[in-house]
């Protein structure tokens, strides 16, 4: 068991930087999510720590360690793979046993600890079998089985339920857990799935652009985001993020949304640019006055653009006047959207498509966020 | 009605496929059956279509063979020489074709050019230079000194470069982190995957060099080093001429070749596959 250091951490490959000066710990025993969308960087710093990539500058520690200079082999780590990367000429028994026949263990050390990692994850059965015998699931346990067989100090997990259909990837998440708490091992876990992070993680490092946008714990990461981006990017759906218009009425800063103008009961913050209320706060309500200056409460009147019904749930997407602004692919980090609006309701009752609906929240749900998209702490200034 | 012509097209398809078959073929029935065949009715037979039918078959042309000249120091040099040609030739060209296609080197992408640009250099063209150059050292009429030369091939490179690349790079990542070194990772995890690589590059180099003529005649004085193609073009200026007898050394040479192929073909195919289409 070991800590994870990564001190002003830099991968460039050519000219472009992937990875800029990132300082992060990683405890003994925890599991760490790394989560962010495509090409953030967090595979490449998962393949750092495992030695398969050589930092550009800054320096990495396992167990107080440095470990820049040493090989994977050196490092004591194992890796699960996006694609499992099992090595299909060997049977289940021969993938197992083969990081233990590179460190030279004795045979009858190797039939133990082998048959001990197959009980743990239920392969015995499988031992002769080759990987393209297996089914998906059993693959992915084949590639943890190697993974622990080890007994290593830190376990990276690059994707590993990707490649598995949603039934079987909440199943192995699960497992996953359970065996990662009951080994105690020092994990990363890299994804883009933030349900897995946020199932898994005892903290989530989100990831933009080689930058950690913020890190804690899940539940800390979803009600207090910390920028535009992590909120954006948690929660299905995530926030929604609007920009509203401003005024000063009465020394009282009110912003207008959706044509409720709307004042918090601590009042909006002065640097507040830009909002964000999570679809679950949202709720049916009676359409108010569109000039109701005395609100606590932002009303937002829309139509109902489509309905998705999750059985106990909707999802309402409302299409509602004001602006309403998404994460950008381009160079801002975010721009105005023609966006639609949603809403996490109760199964009834029912809506149509077309159908007139005003959605109301308490304005001491909404999320203030300043001009550079970072958040205001609510009642800051 | 539309059947009519789209059957024509068939029939007039395959009678196509069947003239071209028979074109290659030929040469190749008339040399088995000419083998078997006493060697006056071989070249008297040679206009008619009995050329293709062996009416009394015989192996008094085998036997000669042996008898004639010595086939079986012929045999075993072609056997050797081809021996370390494919041997040989599977580890360096596999070595140097993982090297391009995974290792990070200075100079891998211009290496990579010059394997490429030498591709093109027909043999012949280099032949004599290399003669002199063996010459020089004093190396001449041995088995080595006819495989030697051939033993990297840069089409054989180029097949295990581009097989190389397709193999998932995870499987060699996974070997790594797992413990192995570049060495272990290349004979316990990347050989035993490309077997199909391995089968088609050795039928290729052997293809190549079963036949070899100009550079063992340029190379060996002795019969007990010459291959098999230097034995048939012996044979053929040894007083009396007996067609019959060459038709049967023609067979007994092209056998092994034939062997390998069928032996070898589900490799063949695949490893052709394979190579083409990731590559």
């Amino acid at each position: 068991m070991a800590d994870v250091e990564f001190r002003a951490v830099r991968k460039a490959f050519g000219g472009h930087t992937v990875i800029s000066g990132l300082d992060l710990t990683v405890q003994d025993g925890e599991l760490l999510v790394l989560l962010g969308p495509s090409g953030c960087g967090k595979s490449t710093l998962l393949r750092l720590l495992a030695g398969l990539e050589q930092a550009t500058d800054g320096e990495i520690r396992i167990g107080g360690r440095p470990v820049d200079a040493l090989g994977p082999r050196a490092r004591n780590i194992a890796m699960v793979f996006q694609n499992y990367a099992l090595y299909p000429h060997l049977t289940v028994r021969g993938n197992l046993e083969f990081p233990l026949r590179m460190r030279g263990m004795k045979r009858a050390e190797r039939e133990r600890r082998t048959l001990a990692a197959a009980r743990a994850l239920g392969l015995e059965p499988l031992l002769g079998k080759r990987p393209a015998e297996l089914s998906g699931g059993q693959r992915q346990r084949v590639a943890m089985g190697r993974a622990i067989v080890r007994e290593p100090d830190v376990f990276l997990m690059d994707e590993p339920l990707s490649n598995l259909d949603a039934r079987l990837r909440v199943q192995i998440r699960a497992e996953i857990g359970a065996l990662q708490r009951r080994l105690g091992v020092t994990t990363l876990y890299v994804t883009h799935d933030q349900v897995e992070a946020m199932t898994l993680g005892d903290r989530v490092a989100v990831m933009r652009d080689g930058v950690i946008q913020q890190l804690g714990r899940p539940a800390e990461l979803y009600e207090r985001p910390a920028n535009l981006f992590v909120a954006g990017f948690l929660g299905s759906p995530p926030m929604n993020l609007l920009e509203p218009a401003f005024e000063r009425r009465d020394g009282e800063r009110m912003a207008r949304l959706g044509g409720t103008w709307i004042r918090s009961a601590a009042g909006i913050p002065e640097r507040a640019r830009y909002a964000g209320i999570r679809p679950e706060c949202l709720g049916i309500g009676a359409s108010g006055s569109s000039d109701d200056a005395r609100a606590d409460r932002l009303a937002i009147q829309g139509s109902v653009e489509s309905v998705e019904v999750l059985g106990h749930e909707r999802i309402v997407y409302l299409r509602a006047p004001g602006s309403m602004i998404e994460l950008s692919d381009g160079p801002g980090p975010w721009r105005s959207a023609e966006g639609l609006l949603a809403a996490r309701l109760p199964a009834s009752p029912a809506l149509e498509r077309e159908e007139s609906v005003t959605l109301t929240a308490p304005a001491a749900e909404l999320h203030w966020f300043d001009e550079d998209g970072n958040a205001i702490a609510s009642g800051a200034g | 009605m539309s059947r009519t012509p789209a059957r024509l097209r068939a029939v007039l398809a395959y009678a196509l496929l069947l003239a071209f078959t028979l074109v290659f073929i030929a040469p190749v029935l008339f040399m088995i059956v000419g083998s078997l065949k006493p060697d006056e009715l071989v070249l008297a037979e040679a206009g008619s279509l009995r050329a293709f039918l062996p009416e009394s078959v015989s192996p008094d042309n085998y036997r000669a063979v042996f008898e004639r000249v010595p086939f079986g120091a012929y045999l075993l040099s072609s056997m050797i020489v081809n021996g370390l040609i494919v041997g040989l030739g599977l580890l360096v060209n596999a070595f140097a074709g993982y090297a391009l296609a995974r290792l990070r080197w200075w100079g891998r992408g211009a290496m990579l050019g010059l394997v490429l640009a030498v591709l093109v250099i027909p043999f012949e063209a280099i032949a004599i230079p290399l003669f002199y150059q063996l010459s020089w050292l004093g190396w001449r009429d041995d088995w080595l000194v006819q495989a030697i030369p051939f033993v990297a091939n840069p089409l054989a490179i180029f097949l295990f470069y581009s097989f190389f690349l397709g193999l998932p790079r995870e499987l060699e990542e996974a070997a790594r982190v797992d413990g192995a070194g570049v060495l272990r990772t290349f004979f316990l995890i990347v050989l035993p995957n490309a077997k199909a690589a391995f089968a088609s590059v050795a039928i290729v180099l052997f293809l190549f060099h079963w036949g070899m003529y100009l550079w063992p005649l340029l190379m060996t004085t002795s019969e007990a080093v010459r291959p098999l193609p230097l034995g048939i073009a012996n044979f053929h200026t040894l007083p009396p001429l007996q067609w019959g007898d060459i038709m049967a050394f023609g067979v007994l040479m092209v056998l092994p070749v034939l062997i390998l192929f069928v032996v070898f073909q589900r490799w063949f195919v695949r490893g052709v596959a394979s190579t083409g289409v990731k590559g």
